[in-house]
């Protein structure tokens, strides 16, 4: 079994890429919502944070308070590096233990924005990256997060650039205008036949 | 031994040197004679030892389940003749003997609240006696006590795991999310065992080259010492082929003051979306509501609107539309007085 990396920058349209790949049967593991997931349900993890940002970061009811945290993490790296050292480790402990269960299928997939920012691509057979035109992607991220512009462009000055991406990645897909299911068909047999060798 | 050993041996018996060797014949014969009589003499005699009795458990308490491991052998210390002693070893050298539970402790384990049950073989020797053959007299059975080990059954209803791998052929995909026939099972068992369950997976399913919704029977995983409601689900993999399509649909405008016109530009999105094969002709633009709300024109300050998809048909997925926003331009309507 194969373990395929899913990244792209802000605003490629990673999510949908990998919904398409769950229509062809292919388990996706969505890093993102798994980590918001870990930081509440994982004992280790919710300790972790406790003991680096205090008990008032959960409430009674053990919810995580994401704002105050967002802005604890926003105005220090220090913190930001922080809770990534906490969050990181056990979304790679949960991917490893969740792909074990398909030991016997070709391919799972992880989608993250942050594979190679983080050096986690090197736990991947093989990396797709989605990418868009920046312009696309920024009206993208406008309208679903209703951010202002130059905020989105700030958070994209952050991230890795789209060329070093491309770069790097195995497979690419494009996503400004062009039809993306032709491109994922191609890219699943491909995966597909690496994995049968 | 070597080749040369045996073509020895074999050239000895080619040329009659037994036949010739006449003593060596008759000693022989009368060794075994002797042999015989010895063994039925030996046979005829009593005798005390100890036998391996191989056991299975029958009739256990319906009402809780043992969790301990119990003794599959018992040495019993018999005293019968040599030729009994014979017969049975080899009636029963193959073949567990029926321990009957409910017989032997009449009961009581069931009846009992108690999870702990001691039997102590020696009450039951009398008992066990009359199992074995006539001839043999049972003097005590190793082990002296047997423990029995219960815990109470409970139920337990856990979410069933669909355990599938799928491939399809060329631009099939799934319709929907594959589908149980129930989403849950009701699993009976020790509570013991029961705690840490908390989901039940079905056989791995692999499907290959799928092109058409495929229904299968699949056994869910069994748990060694818990029963379940039913032992296998159907499960559906909803198939159909896909295409992905593209389609400009004209962007329309909320909260448009009679007196005016928007003009926009683009008037109409580029909208790509996926849709089975069997519907695809069944998409048209009008079924896309895509719009931009004249109030935002005044509290954007640019002159470019936010474009937002507010409905598409229900057998579409994956919708994008570019672009985003669009520029626009106010007139007045002319009144034709």
């Amino acid at each position: 079994m194969l373990k395929i990396g899913l990244t792209g920058g802000i605003g490629s349209g990673k999510s949908i890429v990998g919904k398409a790949f769950e229509m062809m049967g292919v388990p996706v593991y969505v890093a993102d919502i798994e980590a918001k997931r870990l930081m509440v349900s994982n004992e280790e993890v919710r300790k972790l944070i406790i003991s680096r940002f205090g008990h008032g970061i959960y409430d009674s009811n053990l919810n995580l308070n994401r704002k105050l945290l967002a802005e604890i993490v926003f105005n220090d790296s220090e913190s930001l590096k922080a809770i990534n050292s906490i969050v990181h480790p056990a979304v790679r402990a949960d991917f490893k233990r969740w792909s074990n269960q398909y030991s016997q299928i070709a391919y799972v997939i992880q989608e993250s924005a942050i594979l190679f920012d983080t050096g986690l691509y090197r736990d991947f057979d093989k990396i797709i990256t989605v990418t868009a035109e920046e312009e696309i992607r920024i009206q993208r991220v406008v309208d679903r997060d209703s951010a202002g512009r130059e905020q989105i462009v700030e958070r994209m000055r952050n991230q890795l650039s789209e060329s070093e991406r491309i770069a790097r990645a195995d497979f690419v897909i494009y996503n400004s205008t062009e039809l993306i299911l032709p491109q994922i068909d191609l890219i699943d047999k491909q995966i597909r036949f690496l994995a049968s060798r | 031994m070597g080749i040369p050993d045996l073509q020895k041996v074999k050239a000895f018996f080619n040329t009659g040197k037994i036949a010739s060797n006449k003593k060596l014949l008759v000693y022989v014969f009368f060794v075994g004679i002797a042999t015989i009589f010895w063994f039925l003499n030996a046979l005829g005699k009593e005798y005390t030892t100890t036998v391996n009795y191989p056991v299975r458990y029958i009739n256990l308490p319906q009402n809780k389940v043992l969790t301990n491991k119990l003794p599959e052998h018992f040495a019993l210390k018999v005293n019968a003749y040599g030729f009994d002693l014979l017969r049975y070893k080899l009636s029963s050298a193959f073949l567990s003997n029926p321990f009957d539970v409910g017989l032997y402790t009449n009961n009581r384990m069931e009846n009992s609240s108690l999870r702990n049950y001691s039997l102590t073989t020696s009450q039951i020797v009398n008992l066990f006696e009359k199992d074995l053959s006539s001839s043999i007299k049972l003097i005590s059975i190793l082990p002296d006590t047997i423990m029995f080990e219960f815990s109470p059954i409970v139920e337990k209803k856990v979410p069933i795991k669909s355990m599938v791998s799928i491939s399809f052929e060329q631009q099939y995909m799934l319709d929907e999310a594959i589908s149980l026939e129930m989403d849950s099972v009701v699993l009976k068992g020790p509570s013991s065992k029961l705690d840490s369950v908390y989901f039940v997976e079905t056989e791995r399913l692999v499907l290959k080259d799928l092109n058409k919704t495929a229904k299968r029977n699949v056994s869910l995983k069994q748990i060694k010492g818990i029963k379940f409601s039913q032992r296998k689900i159907e499960i559906t993999v909803p198939v159909e082929q896909f295409t992905e399509e593209k389609m400009n649909v004209p962007v329309k405008v909320s909260n448009l003051p009679d007196s005016l016109l928007l003009r926009l530009f683009p008037g109409d999105v580029k909208v790509s979306y996926f849709v089975g094969f069997k519907k695809h002709d069944k998409v048209s633009a009008d079924l896309f509501d895509i719009r931009v709300d004249y109030n935002q024109t005044s509290e954007e300050g640019s002159n470019k609107l936010k474009i937002r998809l507010l409905s598409n048909p229900s057998f579409v997925t994956n919708v994008r539309f570019h672009p985003q926003e669009v520029t626009y331009l106010i007139e007045k309507k002319k009144s034709f007085k």
